[in-house]
């Protein structure tokens, strides 16, 4: 790889490894909005419990690495 | 318990009669994240019991679901604020997992920092611990409704306050070099048991601000 191209490649590098926390950042803000506009207007339990499981899912896979638990991976 | 293992020499490579190689390392810490999810699974019994007073206790003449009237705007605002700060605190895992160690050190301070604000949101706007600052909507003696918000946000507090404990540790050790990207268990520890303490939050949130129809308690 040039010189030039160096930094370029070293900053999609980082904003790569990034790109999962924001993603479900994201979708979790997404949700949450969704969640108080769903409790202002419908006021249904049935809906809330599911947004909240949405969401649980989202940060128990992705931000706990729950997998770690059952699968091979490197060190820590 | 796995937690206590936060910056133990073996984390930076120096032992005494431990078994250093990598491979032990990587045993040692499957292990104690299996110890972590064994206890979040009993830290899951009391914040469950939590959540099922609220739903027993919190029932209308006519059996339909009532709730406290809270600030709504503070509410949302203390759960964007703690969803922010588990996205900071995944940041500074995945940061230390690629020796990024400027943005690990910056993640770790941004996510006390919003950890703080969460706290304060709730101290200040939501139990209304100064009143000269804001009016709080309930007291602990408000009956059901005071009691369980008090029991529910007062347990949940703790965590948080415990997390920040945890982060201002794990932020101090990384100053001194203490992880690495193939051994920072420390870091993992602490950054899973923030994620966890906005797992309850994403339950609690609901169930204390959103559920059921407001009702206005009379102090």
């Amino acid at each position: 790889m040039s010189e030039r191209k160096k930094p370029v490649a070293k900053a999609k590098a980082k904003a790569g490894i990034y790109r999962t926390g924001y993603v479900v950042a994201i979708i979790l803000a997404v949700v949450t909005v969704v969640e108080f506009y769903i409790a202002t207007h419908f006021n249904s339990f049935a809906v809330m419990m599911l947004l909240g499981l949405v969401k649980a899912y989202f940060v128990v896979n992705y931000f706990m690495h729950i997998k770690s638990l059952w699968t091979e991976e490197e060190s820590h | 318990m796995s937690v206590a293992t936060l910056g133990h020499p073996a984390e930076h490579g120096h032992t005494a009669g431990h078994d250093d190689s990598q491979a032990a390392y990587v045993e040692r810490t499957r292990r104690n994240r299996l110890g972590m999810w064994l206890f979040f699974a009993s830290e899951a019994f009391i914040f469950i019991g939590l959540l099922a007073a609220r739903f027993y206790l919190w029932v209308g003449e006519d059996g339909e679901m009532m709730r406290p009237h809270l600030d709504q705007v503070a509410g949302l605002i203390v759960t964007v604020v703690l969803l922010l700060s588990s996205y900071f605190m995944n940041r500074a895992e995945v940061s230390i997992a690629n020796n990024n160690r400027r943005d690990f050190l910056w993640s770790l301070v941004i996510t006390a920092i919003l950890g703080t604000a969460f706290l304060v949101g709730v101290i200040v706007f939501e139990w209304g611990m100064f009143p000269s600052i804001f009016e709080g909507h309930l007291k602990p003696s408000d009956g059901v409704f005071g009691a369980v918000v008090f029991g529910m946000t007062g347990m949940h507090a703790l965590h948080v306050l415990s997390g920040i404990v945890l982060i201002g540790n794990v932020w101090w050790l990384g100053r001194k070099g203490h992880f690495s990207p193939e051994r920072h268990w420390g870091v993992e520890a602490t950054a899973i048991y923030w994620h966890y303490v906005d797992l309850v939050w994403i339950f609690f949130y609901p169930a204390i601000y959103l559920i059921g129809h407001a009702y206005g308690v009379v102090h």
